[in-house]
């Protein structure tokens, strides 16, 4: 939702409703949902107002994959090249 | 022994992961010298994973040198790193274009820079 209603308890006694804006949730990893650290945490509608820097980490898939898995990506991907590389030269 | 002088490998961790470099020395059995399409430092063997090329360099190697034994292997060299390190000679483009054709600036120029760009081909 994408606002909640409050209610709170003024100093007079009198209750009055407070209306709140969604919060936004942590910016996840694609691949094991883990938060994503070192980038702003706010509502979507309100990214437009923070600096690239603060939106993702100076990495290749920064923001959108953390470095664990990025690691395990980039080995897998690397190895698979150099097996096809070898079983063509040994062929 | 996998990890030793002129071995060429691929950085995994940090802001340069993803991109080429070359082992230049060798300090203890967990840090060496890497030298390439990287800044020049000290890194973790950790961080590296190894390919199956040797290039012909010598221990402690200049930049200059490693540059030119990566291109004459066919391994890319991006134009973020040739222009920080004034590398644009006419020796050097010469030997570019030898390798990799006539459109060598826009391959050279599509590495981009650490942090942004990076493939994982291993042969161009």
């Amino acid at each position: 939702m994408a606002k909640r209603i409050i209610k709170r308890k003024t100093p007079s006694g009198r209750i009055t409703i407070l209306i709140k804006k969604a919060k936004g949730d942590y910016m996840k990893c694609s691949i094991c949902k883990k938060p994503l650290r070192g980038i702003v945490r706010d509502h979507p509608r309100n990214l437009r107002k923070y600096p690239k820097s603060q939106k993702r980490v100076s990495r290749i898939f920064g923001g959108y994959l953390c470095h664990k898995c990025l690691e395990r990506v980039l080995k897998e991907s690397i190895r698979k090249e150099v097996l096809k590389d070898l079983s063509v030269n040994t062929l | 022994m996998v990890i030793e002088v002129g071995r060429v490998c691929i950085k995994t961790r940090g802001r340069e992961a993803g991109r080429r470099c070359v082992v230049v020395d060798i300090i203890d059995e967990n840090f060496v010298i890497i030298d390439g399409d990287v800044k020049r430092r000290r890194c973790n063997i950790k961080h590296l994973e190894p390919l199956p090329i040797v290039l012909n360099i010598k221990a402690g190697a200049s930049t200059e040198e490693v540059i030119k034994e990566m291109l004459k292997n066919k391994i890319l060299v991006s134009y973020w790193k040739l222009r920080k390190e004034n590398l644009l000679t006419q020796e050097i483009t010469s030997l570019y274009k030898a390798n990799f054709g006539d459109n060598w600036e826009e391959i050279a120029k599509e590495l981009g820079y650490p942090g942004k760009k990076a493939s994982i081909k291993i042969k161009a």
